[in-house]
C-alpha cells in the first residue's frame, strides 16, 4: 500500500480518518476494519470530536434572503407602504410576511400607522434600516455561497448567526463527528502489515475487489465456543397429545370435544354416580362460585328417566341407589372431573347410530392440594367403542393395541372398580425402559343403568388415562408440577 | 382410597400361606398392595367392597378364589333375648333419629383383632358414615351393660366420663374441650339444646353418639361379648353398616344375637341379614365377557366368589351374600364370574373390531398443523400452563380492575379462578426463566373461559430480551398473517390496554373484526411479576382466525 503524494504520514501525528482513507486510496469502511485490528494491537489510537455545522434552512433557500430584508428593500424606496400592497408586491407567503413584519416591528425599524380603514408601514430610522439590511445580507450571502459553516465550539458561533438560529426554517443546525487516527508506531511498519494481514470476515467487498486472492484467509479453531441457538419446539405434552391422536386415527376413531364447565347432571348423574357419593363433595370437585353456580340441564328430556334410574333402577333391572334424587343438585355447575363427561354427552347425541368409535382429549379438574404427585388441573384422554358385539375381551384387545402403539411391550389386566363401568379393568404395562410394571389408566364396560335409559343401543367399551403420568415416565420426572413450570432449561434442551 | 392393615402373623394364621404367595395372588380379587412394612402390609380397596375394610372380610373371598372354601356362607343370627331391648325416646327424632343395634357373643379377641375392628369402624365412619354424619358406630363391652338400654336426649349439663379422660365432664365441656367433641360437635343440631345419649338401666352411660363412648363400656382384650350401636340420619346406610359389622364379627368367630328396638311408633329387630336373589343368564355372561363358557364353569366361578347358585337351566338363580351391598344389577354378578374364573384366563382379542374412517376436529388440525408450525418456525418455545390461576394474578397484577372472572368454591390452593386470558401464565413463566439465555421467546395455545361462561381458544406469544420493542412483536404478527394469507385483509389500530404502554398498544383487525391485541408490557406490570427486562406480547382468539382462514380457502 503506497502512500500518495498528498500527505506524508508521521508517527504521533493526528490525521482525520477521511483524509487517511484518501491518502491510502482505500475505502473508508475497509480502513475502519484495519484500524480496529491495529488499535487492538496498540499500533494506532483513534479519537474523535464533534463539530457544529450550520447550513441555510428551507426558508432561506426559498427566498435566497431573509423575508424581512425583502420587505425592507421595498420599503426603503418609498418610506412608507400600504400593508396590503406590501403583501402583494413582495410575493411573500402569509406566514413569511407576518414573520418579517414581526421582526421589523420588534427591532423598531418601522411602525404601523392606521388611516381611514387602511394600514401603513412607515420607516422610523432610515439609517438603522440600511444598516440592518447590509449586515444581514452579508451573513446570508456568505452562508448561501459556502453552503454552510462549521464551528468547533458553540461559543465560536457568530452573534449574527446565533440570532438567526431560533427562527424557524432559516437555519439548519447539525453536529458532525470527526474521527482522528494517530499512529503510535512508525506508519510504514503498520501499513506493511496489510500485506501479510489475514482476512477474518470474508465480506462482499473483499470478494468483489478480489482482495481475497492477494491475502490469506485466517484459519479458525473449529471447536471455539459460539453463541447458543435453540430451535422452536412443541411442548412435550403437546407432542404426546399428537401421538395419541394419531394412534386413535390409525384405529379409525372420531375426535370429539365438549365443554369444560359442565352441569353435575352430565358429569355425574348421567353416569349413574349417586348424589351423596363422596366424590361429589366439595373436597374433590370444583363447584363454581355465584353467579355462575347454576346452569341449565342440556338434555331436559332425560331428567325423569335419570331420576327413576337413580332412585330405583328404572326399567333397567337394577336396584338403583335408593335415595331421593334432587334436580337442583344436578343443575350445579362444576369444572368437569373427567373426560367421560364429554363421552356421555356425545354418546347421547349419537344414540341413533349403530356403532361408534370416539375419543376426546382435554383438561379435567379435581379439587386437590397440588404436590409432587397431584395437580388440580390435568389432561385426560377418553376412548370409547360402541357395537353390538362389544365385550370384555375386545376391550382388552383394544387396550393391548393402544398401549403397544404407545410403547409398552407387555400388558396385563386386573379386576378393579369404577362407579360407571362394570366389569372394570386395571391395565398394567411393562416396558424395558421403565423396568417395572406400572398401572396406567382404567377401563370397563358402561353399566346398563347408564346406557339403557339414554337409548344407547349397544354395549359401550370405555377407557381413559391421565397424560401427565406418561410424560413423567418418558422424561424421568419426579415432580408432576415440573411439566407446567415451563423451564427453558428443559424445554429448549430436550432431545426430540 | 381406603386401606386395610394386615399383620403378617394373621395372614399365616388364617390363610396358612406365606406373605409372598399372598401378595402375588391378591390382585386377582382387585386389591392392591399400598404399603409393605416389617410386620404388616396395607392393601388398598375400592368403595364398592367395603367389607374388605377388615382382614377377615378379605380372607373369606380370598379363600373362595383359591378354592379353599367356596359357596355361600350361612350366617346364623340368633333371636333376641327377651330382656335385651333398646328403648328409643321420641326426643331423638330431631337430633339423631335412627338407631340399630346387635350383640356378639363368645369372641376371643387378640390385641390385633381389636386394632382391626377399630380400623374397620373408622373406615366405615369415613365412607358410608360420610364422616360420621350419616352413620356412626359405638362398640361396647356387653358385660358392663344392664339392659334395657335407653336411647334418649339430655341437656348440656349432663355428665359422664368420656373415653380418654379420668373424670366426669358435662356434655357442654365435652363439646368444648374433648378432641372428638370439637371435631364432631357440629353434627348435632344445636337449636334444641338436647344431645343424644345411650345409657343402660343403671343410668350408666354407654356413649354420646356420634361423639364419644364412655370409659365404662370400653373394649379390652378380656372382652368376650360386644354390644354394637349404630346411629344416624340415613336408615339405609345404617342397615348396610350393621350388615357389614355383624358379618365381619361373625367371621372372627362371634355369635350374632338380634336386638329388639322399640321406637314410639314401631318396633324393629336388628340385624336382619338379607340374602337377595338375582337371575343371571348364561348367554348374557358369555355375551358380556366375550367367552364361550359352560354353565358349570359359571356356577363354579360364582361359588368361588361365595355366591349360592340354583340351576334353572338356561338361567341361574344366584343367592347374594348379605355383605355384598354393591350388587345392584346382574351385571355386577357377571363381573364376579370373570373374577371367579380367574382374570388371567380371559384372553384379549380383536374379534368384533370393525372398520371405520377416522375423523379429525378441524380446529385441532388448524391449530396443530398451521398455527403451531408458524410459531415454532419463528423460533418460539411452546409453554403449557394450568387453567386454574389466582384471581389477583390475572386481574390486579396486570392492571385490570372491576372485571368478572369464573371463580371456584373452597379451593384447596390459591388457584381460585379460571383463566380468562393466557398472558398472566406466560408472565409467570418468563419470571421463572429470567436467568436463561435471551431472547426468551415463549408462546401458548390454550382454552380460557370468559365471564359469559363461553370457552374460547387463544394463542399468546411473548418475547423478552435486553432490548425489545413493539416492532419486534408486530413483525411476528405480520409473519403469521402472511403465512395465513391474511396480510391484505388485516390492519392494526392504536388502542388502550391496561397492561400495555400507552401509545405502544394496538388491536389487530382481520376483515374489520377484532381478533386480538399486541404491544409492549407496562413496566409496572412487569415488576408485579418480578420481571426486569422489557417484554412484548401478542394474544389472539383462534376460532375467528380459523373461520376467516376457512373462508379464504
Amino acid at each position: 500500500m503506497k502512500q500518495s503524494k498528498k500527505r506524508k504520514l508521521k508517527k504521533n501525528e493526528r490525521i482525520e480518518l477521511k483524509e487517511l482513507a484518501e491518502v491510502l486510496s482505500i475505502n473508508i469502511d475497509r480502513l475502519r476494519g484495519f484500524l480496529e485490528e491495529w488499535r487492538r494491537e496498540g499500533d494506532v489510537n483513534i479519537s474523535y470530536k464533534f463539530i457544529h455545522i450550520i447550513k441555510p434552512g428551507e426558508r432561506l433557500l426559498k427566498y435566497k434572503s431573509l423575508p424581512e430584508i425583502i420587505l425592507l428593500k421595498r420599503l426603503i424606496e418609498r418610506d412608507e407602504m400600504d400593508l396590503e400592497e406590501a403583501r402583494n408586491e413582495t410575493r411573500l407567503e402569509t406566514d413569511d410576511f407576518n414573520a418579517a413584519l414581526a421582526i421589523i416591528l420588534k427591532n423598531k425599524l418601522a411602525k404601523i400607522e392606521k388611516s381611514d380603514s387602511r394600514s401603513f408601514l412607515k420607516i422610523i430610522d432610515k439609517k438603522k434600516v440600511l444598516d440592518y439590511i447590509q449586515k444581514k445580507t452579508q451573513i446570508v450571502d456568505l452562508l448561501i455561497q459556502k453552503g454552510g459553516v462549521e464551528f468547533e465550539r458553540e461559543e465560536d458561533i457568530d452573534q449574527g448567526l446565533k440570532e438567526l438560529i431560533n427562527r424557524p426554517g432559516i437555519l439548519h443546525t447539525t453536529k458532525r463527528r470527526i474521527e482522528y487516527v494517530t499512529f503510535l508506531k512508525d506508519p510504514r511498519n503498520v501499513l506493511d502489515k496489510i500485506k501479510t494481514q489475514e482476512i477474518r470476515d470474508l465480506t462482499r467487498d473483499i470478494i468483489i475487489s478480489g482482495e481475497w486472492r492477494r491475502r490469506k484467509l485466517k484459519e479458525y479453531d473449529v471447536n471455539a465456543i459460539s453463541y447458543s441457538l435453540y430451535s422452536g419446539k412443541r411442548h412435550p405434552l403437546r407432542e404426546l397429545i399428537q401421538e395419541i391422536r394419531e394412534i386413535f386415527f390409525e384405529m379409525g376413531f372420531e375426535e370429539i370435544s365438549g365443554p369444560i364447565v359442565e352441569t353435575a347432571f352430565v358429569n355425574f348423574d348421567m353416569l349413574f354416580q349417586p348424589q351423596d357419593h363422596p366424590a361429589r363433595d366439595m373436597q374433590d370437585t370444583f363447584y363454581l362460585k355465584a353467579p355462575f353456580d347454576k346452569g341449565e340441564i342440556p338434555f331436559p328430556e332425560t331428567i325423569d328417566i335419570i331420576k327413576s334410574v337413580h332412585e330405583h333402577g328404572g326399567t333397567t333391572g337394577s336396584k338403583g341407589w335408593e335415595y331421593n334424587w334432587d334436580v337442583d343438585e344436578a343443575k350445579k355447575l362444576i369444572l368437569r372431573t373427567h373426560t367421560t363427561a364429554v363421552t356421555i354427552r356425545n354418546l347421547y347425541l349419537n344414540r341413533n347410530r349403530d356403532s361408534l368409535k370416539l375419543f376426546s382429549i382435554g383438561k379435567v379438574f379435581r379439587n386437590e392440594t397440588i404436590d409432587y404427585k397431584h395437580l388440580a388441573d390435568f389432561m385426560q384422554v377418553d376412548g370409547i367403542l360402541m357395537h353390538s358385539r362389544a365385550n370384555l375381551r375386545l376391550l382388552m384387545g383394544l387396550l393391548e393395541n393402544f398401549f403397544k402403539k404407545l410403547g409398552a411391550e407387555k400388558i396385563k389386566f386386573w379386576p378393579t372398580y369404577f362407579p360407571f363401568t362394570e366389569p372394570s379393568i386395571q391395565p398394567t404395562i411393562y416396558s424395558e425402559k421403565i423396568g417395572e410394571w406400572i398401572e396406567l389408566g382404567g377401563a370397563g364396560i358402561f353399566r346398563p343403568e347408564i346406557t339403557e335409559p339414554l337409548g344407547i343401543k349397544h354395549p359401550v367399551l370405555a377407557w381413559g388415562l391421565g397424560l401427565e403420568r406418561i410424560i413423567m415416565i418418558k422424561y424421568g420426572i419426579d415432580d408432576i408440577r415440573e411439566i407446567y413450570f415451563n423451564r427453558l432449561s428443559w424445554l429448549r434442551k430436550r432431545v426430540l | 382410597m381406603p386401606t386395610t392393615k394386615i399383620y403378617y402373623d394373621t395372614i399365616s394364621a388364617e390363610m396358612g400361606m406365606g406373605v409372598k404367595e399372598f401378595i402375588e395372588k391378591i390382585p386377582y380379587i382387585g386389591l392392591e398392595v399400598d404399603e409393605l412394612s416389617e410386620d404388616y402390609l396395607k392393601l388398598e380397596y375400592t368403595p364398592n367392597r367395603l367389607d374388605y375394610g377388615i382382614p377377615y372380610g378379605i380372607f373369606k373371598t380370598f379363600r373362595g378364589i383359591i378354592g379353599k372354601e367356596t359357596g355361600l356362607i350361612e350366617y346364623k343370627v340368633n333371636p333376641p333375648s327377651k330382656t335385651f331391648v333398646v328403648k328409643v325416646d321420641k326426643s331423638v327424632n330431631k337430633i339423631r333419629p335412627h338407631i340399630s343395634c346387635f350383640v356378639v357373643k363368645n369372641l376371643s379377641l387378640s390385641d390385633k383383632d381389636i386394632e382391626y375392628i377399630i380400623n374397620f369402624q373408622e373406615d366405615l365412619h369415613k365412607t358410608l358414615g360420610r364422616d360420621r354424619r350419616k352413620v356412626s358406630i359405638g362398640i361396647h363391652d356387653l358385660d358392663n351393660i344392664k339392659p334395657p338400654i335407653y336411647y334418649v336426649t339430655e341437656n348440656e349439663s349432663f355428665r359422664f366420663i368420656p373415653l380418654g379422660f379420668d373424670g366426669e365432664l358435662s356434655i357442654k365441656e365435652i363439646l368444648e374441650k374433648h378432641p372428638k367433641g370439637i371435631e364432631y360437635g357440629g353434627l348435632i343440631p344445636r337449636n334444641y339444646k338436647l344431645y343424644p345419649i345411650l345409657k343402660d338401666s343403671n343410668e350408666t352411660v354407654l356413649s354420646m353418639p356420634p361423639i364419644i363412648n364412655s370409659v365404662h363400656t370400653q373394649v379390652t382384650e378380656e372382652t368376650r361379648n360386644l354390644f354394637i350401636d349404630v346411629t344416624g340420619w340415613d336408615e339405609k346406610a345404617i342397615n348396610q353398616v350393621v350388615t357389614l359389622l355383624s358379618t365381619s364379627l361373625a367371621d372372627i368367630g362371634g355369635e350374632i344375637y338380634q336386638v329388639k328396638i322399640e321406637y314410639p311408633e314401631k318396633s324393629i329387630i336388628s340385624p336382619v341379614l338379607e340374602y337377595d336373589k338375582m337371575t343371571v343368564s348364561i348367554n348374557m355372561v358369555n355375551r358380556v365377557l366375550g367367552l364361550n363358557i359352560t354353565k358349570d364353569v359359571v356356577i363354579e366361578s360364582l361359588e368361588r366368589m361365595r355366591y349360592g347358585v340354583e340351576d334353572l337351566n338356561s338361567e341361574l338363580l344366584t343367592v347374594i351374600p348379605p355383605y355384598r351391598i354393591d350388587i345392584l344389577h346382574p351385571i355386577d354378578i357377571i363381573e364376579d364370574v370373570a373374577i371367579g374364573m380367574g382374570f388371567w384366563n380371559i384372553e384379549p382379542t380383536m374379534e368384533g373390531m370393525f372398520y371405520s374412517e377416522a375423523k379429525h376436529l378441524d380446529l385441532e388440525d388448524f391449530t396443530n398443523k398451521k398455527l403451531l408450525s408458524i410459531f415454532i418456525g419463528l423460533g418460539f418455545i411452546e409453554a403449557m400452563n394450568m387453567m386454574l390461576i389466582n384471581k389477583e394474578m390475572q386481574l390486579d397484577y396486570i392492571n385490570i380492575h372491576n372485571k368478572e372472572v369464573i371463580e371456584v368454591l373452597n379451593p384447596k390452593t390459591s388457584r381460585n379462578s379460571v383463566r380468562h386470558m393466557l398472558l398472566p401464565g406466560l408472565l409467570e413463566n418468563v419470571y421463572r426463566n429470567l436467568n436463561e439465555e435471551y431472547p426468551i421467546k415463549l408462546f401458548e395455545v390454550g382454552w380460557v373461559i370468559e365471564s359469559d361462561l363461553k370457552e374460547r381458544l387463544k394463542l399468546c406469544a411473548v418475547i423478552g430480551d435486553y432490548k425489545v420493542n413493539y416492532g419486534d412483536i408486530k413483525a411476528v404478527a405480520d409473519a403469521m398473517l402472511s403465512d395465513l394469507g391474511m396480510s391484505e385483509i388485516s390492519r392494526y389500530e392504536k388502542t388502550e390496554v391496561p397492561f400495555l404502554i400507552k401509545g405502544r398498544a394496538a388491536k389487530l383487525l382481520i376483515k374489520d373484526k377484532e381478533v386480538g391485541f399486541l404491544g409492549e408490557l407496562n413496566p409496572e406490570v412487569l415488576l408485579n411479576f418480578g420481571i426486569n427486562i422489557p417484554l412484548v406480547t401478542f394474544e389472539i382468539y383462534i376460532e375467528p382466525l380459523f373461520k376467516i382462514y376457512q373462508e379464504l380457502s
